[in-house]
């Protein structure tokens, strides 16, 4: 089967990373580590990496970023605590701990 | 190369600043942009990248628009921050007097009000003039996590939550809040749209209520009376939101039940909500301006984990594009 997806890493700057047109033709979706997932098999999508100064990473590469830097934001969150605080009191606080994510191919 | 006469029989026009009523597929040069725009149309709903709030910030208040305008508050501990946005970039200027979170906002970026909120709950009330803060009568009911529309002198807050969610319905005229009919649904960090006559709440979350999931409710106010109208497609809470009670549009948010926040936006036409394009980044509890007049503009800044990221939203229909700029 046709991957659907590529992933790149890259860190946005903010206005014009990406542009409409970039989000109508690649549908690209953000993850922890600044790890970017954009349609696959495109030339408009290579070419928006280069001009982000993106770099190509596989699945596999991408998911270890992914899981790392969600590592750093679960545990501060296990870590964030107020004596005495009920478990519905700490989200109502600081939201719900970040929940595990799975990059698809 | 062609002269656009010679192709098309017509010159284009020289004005000073873009026409109105403007159609759709008219050309003209904007003689102070120094640009030349044409009137088309989008096919698709997008969002795109704004420019990074200065400082990041989750549960942050907002007014204005995507073209113009206003963040306060937020942030875990909770900061006084204000930042107005250009369209293009943040900047910051002077600071609330009393640094929240989860505080409501409404207005525009030269008229704004924040009021209620955390840290400790409260019911403190300041009005914006473009310049500075100034503490005003305060809400009639200390609450956090409601939702704010209108203008400084015609608003409407709704929702929140005080140890519990609550239902409450206060109308600001400019100097008092008034208590008047309260939802049907108590909830808190929840949606909202329109003005302090013609208003809609929907999604919503339990807060601290265990066992409670996220809301679907979708309720619209005439001035007197919330009528329950047809629900979201997905329940959340801590989602952005704005427009009018015809034309609303939700974005982001968080399922309670199921932890995690989300991408999804979908738009409110007065009967319907139908999901269009995805956020690129799944978030909930950012600010977003209340000001847009309908559902194919908005924007979504700050939310968990203190992001300083921005998002703007270009909906499908008529728009001012530039073809070139000298």
């Amino acid at each position: 089967m046709a991957k659907k997806y590529q992933y790149c890493v890259a860190e946005s700057w903010g206005k014009g990373f990406i542009t409409t047109t970039n989000s109508i033709k690649m549908s690209p979706r953000n993850f922890p580590g600044n790890v970017w997932r954009i349609a696959a098999n495109s030339q408009y999508s290579n070419k928006w990496v280069i001009a982000v100064n993106g770099v190509h990473k596989t699945l596999a590469q991408a998911q270890t970023i992914v899981t790392a830097a969600l590592d750093v934001v679960q545990d501060a969150w296990d870590a964030n605590n107020v004596d005495g605080e009920s478990a519905d009191e700490k989200n109502f606080r600081i939201g719900i701990k970040p929940a595990d994510i799975t990059l698809e191919e | 190369m062609a002269d656009y006469i010679n192709t098309f029989g017509q010159k284009i026009q020289y004005l000073s600043s873009d026409p109105d009523p403007v159609q759709e597929g008219q050309v003209w040069y904007n003689s102070t942009s120094n640009t030349l725009k044409y009137r088309g149309s989008n096919a698709a709903t997008a969002w795109s990248s704004g420019g990074n709030l200065n400082t990041g910030r989750d549960q942050t208040a907002g007014a204005g628009s995507k073209g113009s305008g206003l963040a306060f508050g937020g942030g875990y501990p909770a900061v006084n921050n204000t930042e107005k946005y250009n369209g293009s970039s943040w900047t910051e200027v002077n600071n609330l007097n009393a640094g929240r979170r989860s505080m409501l906002g409404f207005g525009t970026q030269t008229a704004a009000i924040g009021a209620g909120g955390l840290d400790g709950v409260t019911a403190a009330n300041e009005i914006w003039n473009g310049t500075n803060w100034t503490e005003v009568n305060n809400l009639n009911v200390a609450k956090s996590s409601a939702k704010g529309v209108g203008i400084t002198t015609a608003g409407l807050a709704f929702g929140g939550y005080t140890n519990t969610n609550v239902a409450t319905n206060e109308s600001w005229n400019g100097t008092n809040w008034t208590e008047i009919a309260d939802m049907n649904t108590a909830r808190a960090a929840l949606g909202g749209a329109g003005t302090q006559g013609a208003a809609l709440a929907f999604n919503g979350g339990p807060q601290a209520n265990v066992g409670s999931g996220s809301i679907y409710n979708t309720e619209t106010w005439n001035g007197s009376s919330w009528t329950e109208v047809n629900n979201t497609n997905t329940a959340s809470e801590g989602a952005g939101s704005s427009g009018s009670n015809t034309s609303a549009i939700t974005f982001g948010g968080s399922i309670y039940a199921s932890s995690g926040s989300n991408n999804r936006t979908e738009q409110y036409n007065g009967t319907n909500w139908t999901e269009v394009a995805n956020l690129s980044t799944g978030r909930a509890t950012g600010g977003s301006g209340s000001s847009e007049s309908d559902n194919k503009s908005a924007i979504y800044y700050g939310g968990a984990g203190n992001t300083n990221a921005t998002e703007e939203f270009t909906g499908a229909g008529e728009t001012t594009k530039t073809i070139a700029t000298s």
